[in-house]
């Protein structure tokens, strides 16, 4: 299978369940559990929400990348945008909880600023993961 | 392009005793949260009770918590009340990692006699 996966679209919100079937797709063909696909379901559509809500704000839409690549049995998902970074927006429609649900179903999660105007964040899965059970 | 594996979000609503009854369907995310949020505000500007069946929900995010604690938070302020069924396994672990869960009225399912 391939365990590489690169695709980008315009950041407006069809991009959002675009991201996630992809990289979901990506993740069940990588074999991994029920669970940890849903973690990354959603992780992926919080990441993509925030570049489609706050990346590009004032200005047009440009890309909303996604990048996942397989190691062994860790999956590393990327949602970059080439917007303003993280800025906060007073009028902001989402519910502020985006990246605090990310930390909560990512092995790890890395927010980077490369250069001028990359911005990415980068979230690790065990693929072989099993959840507690919710307690 | 939504596959077979990524639902479209569908909505309908109806009358059981007496109540309003919205089932979502699909995914509620940021492209669907508007339709949601008017299927909503046109429930509640009745002023009675509306059930909300998740059930058929086969993933929520941000976006759609915001909608549905909104509309929560609306039925407070209006002494009327938003019953939540919350089913799939998915959307209730969302419920349960985000603490939503716990800020609303959760039954096990909406009544059926009309």
């Amino acid at each position: 299978m391939t365990s590489e996966l690169h695709e980008s679209w315009v950041a407006e919100p069809p991009a959002v369940p675009r991201a996630r079937a992809s990289v979901t797709a990506f993740a069940r063909a990588a074999g991994a559990s029920p669970d940890v696909v849903d973690d990354i379901r959603l992780a992926v559509s919080e990441a993509a929400t925030n570049v489609v809500l706050h990346a590009y704000l004032g200005s047009a839409p440009g890309p909303l990348g996604v990048r996942a690549s397989l190691e062994g049995r860790r999956l590393e998902v990327e949602v970059c945008d080439e917007g303003g970074g993280l800025r906060a927006r007073p009028d902001s429609p989402g519910l502020g909880i985006g990246l605090s649900l990310i930390s909560a179903v990512t092995e790890s999660v890395q927010i980077s600023q490369s250069g001028r105007k990359l911005n990415r964040v980068i979230m690790a899965f065990d693929l072989d993961a099993v959840r507690n059970a919710i307690a | 392009m939504r596959d077979a594996d990524e639902p479209p979000f569908d909505v309908q609503v109806r009358e059981a005793s007496g109540a309003a009854v919205i089932v979502f369907e699909g995914d509620l995310d940021l492209l669907s949260a508007n339709r949601a949020e008017t299927t909503l505000l046109d429930a509640q500007a009745a002023g009675g009770t509306v059930y909300l069946d998740l059930r058929s929900l086969r993933f929520i995010d941000s976006s759609g918590l915001r909608v549905i604690l909104e509309a929560h938070r609306r039925a407070g302020e209006r002494g009327s009340r938003l019953l939540v069924s919350a089913g799939e396994h998915a959307v209730l672990r969302i419920m349960t990692v985000s603490g939503v869960g716990e800020l609303l009225d959760l039954v096990d399912a909406p009544p059926e006699e009309p």
